[in-house]
């Protein structure tokens, strides 16, 4: 992949690249971002518009309100020409009209899953499963514990063998880091199979 | 049941606050003259960068316009801008498309010339450097 050069400029633009974080409130998305960014974790707002409004359940209050929507994002220079950004979803369910952006052309997604409300991370498994999306689920272990067998999780959440699953420490930057690994293997694979498939 | 008086107080409350954490003393959708930017299609990552014209042009922007041309010296992603103007994506978005039609600012289009399996590999070997 090249870049257009436009004449104005004095030096090409690099190539961007996303990642989604997803998973339930709290489950330590931002702090996912936080670990690995280069820059200082940023938040971006976004309003939603009173048409979205009318459809979610605080829109009772008024419908000329709007609701502010935050995204935390983070930065990654990968190479001289590739930058990746980390997008954490707005976490409840009434911002997934959101999540269309935040995916649209990216990667793949990276599910954070809390052991202890694990049905919090379905809403992300069945977006992005819809979407046929590549995603893995990482199992933010709380209690510093890794009680749970991941192939008890894997039964739990209901997902393929295929969708890699491992623990996942937020706070921790080798967690971090295996975790983004995994999901570009599997893009990567995926990407593989289908190209492939399409000679 | 909703309660209607403490709506009202939060509202008052943010009157009071003219000038916000920013101390902009407008409200962000002034400076886009209500446009919402929910019509213009550049993508959160798009990468922005001044024109080499961008010097040109300075003195005729306000200063949410002259700052985000300084902002984007080297590229910046659309996404980054907004939250470093400290202004909603929509607002950022519709600046970004003004200043691009004046040719202040450039966006940076990637053109796909080899496969998305060679740009993951290439993220792949990125990540694992990390």
């Amino acid at each position: 992949m090249s870049v257009t050069s436009d004449p104005t400029t004095t030096a090409p633009g690099k190539i961007p690249v996303k990642i989604v974080v997803a998973g339930g409130f709290g489950v330590g998305k931002s702090t996912f971002v936080n670990t690995i960014s280069e820059i200082e974790p940023l938040r971006s707002e976004a309003m939603m518009t009173s048409a979205s409004a009318e459809l979610d359940d605080l829109s009772q209050i008024s419908t000329k309100e709007t609701t502010t929507v935050a995204m935390d994002f983070g930065r990654i220079s990968l190479t001289e020409e590739i930058v990746l950004y980390l997008f954490g979803t707005p976490g409840q369910q009434r911002f997934h009209f959101m999540w269309n952006e935040l995916s649209r052309g990216a990667i793949g997604a990276v599910i954070l899953a809390d052991t202890r409300r694990l049905g919090d991370c379905f809403a992300a498994i069945d977006y992005f499963e819809a979407r046929s999306m590549p995603f893995i689920i990482a199992v933010n272990p709380f209690d510093g514990q890794k009680t749970h067998a991941i192939d008890a999780i894997r039964e739990a959440v209901q997902v393929d063998v295929k969708v890699p699953m491992l623990f996942c420490d937020a706070r921790d930057r080798a967690d971090v880091k295996n975790g983004l690994i995994a999901l570009v293997e599997l893009a990567l694979l995926r990407e593989r199979a289908q190209a492939h498939a399409a000679t | 049941m909703i309660d209607n008086s403490e709506l009202r107080i939060e509202y008052e409350g943010e009157l009071e606050h003219d000038a916000d954490a920013t101390g902009r003393l407008i409200r962000p959708y002034a400076i886009t003259g209500g446009r919402t930017g929910a019509d213009i299609d550049i993508d959160l990552e798009a990468q922005i960068q001044a024109s080499t014209r961008a010097s040109h042009h300075l003195g005729a922007y306000r200063w949410e316009a002259a700052r985000l041309i300084d902002l984007v010296q080297a590229p910046m992603a659309l996404i980054e801008l907004a939250a470093r103007l400290e202004l909603p994506l929509g607002v950022a978005r519709v600046l970004v498309a003004d200043l691009l039609s004046d040719g202040a600012v450039v966006l940076h289009r990637p053109v796909a010339t080899q496969n998305f399996g060679s740009l993951l590999e290439r993220v792949l070997d990125g990540v694992r450097n990390l």
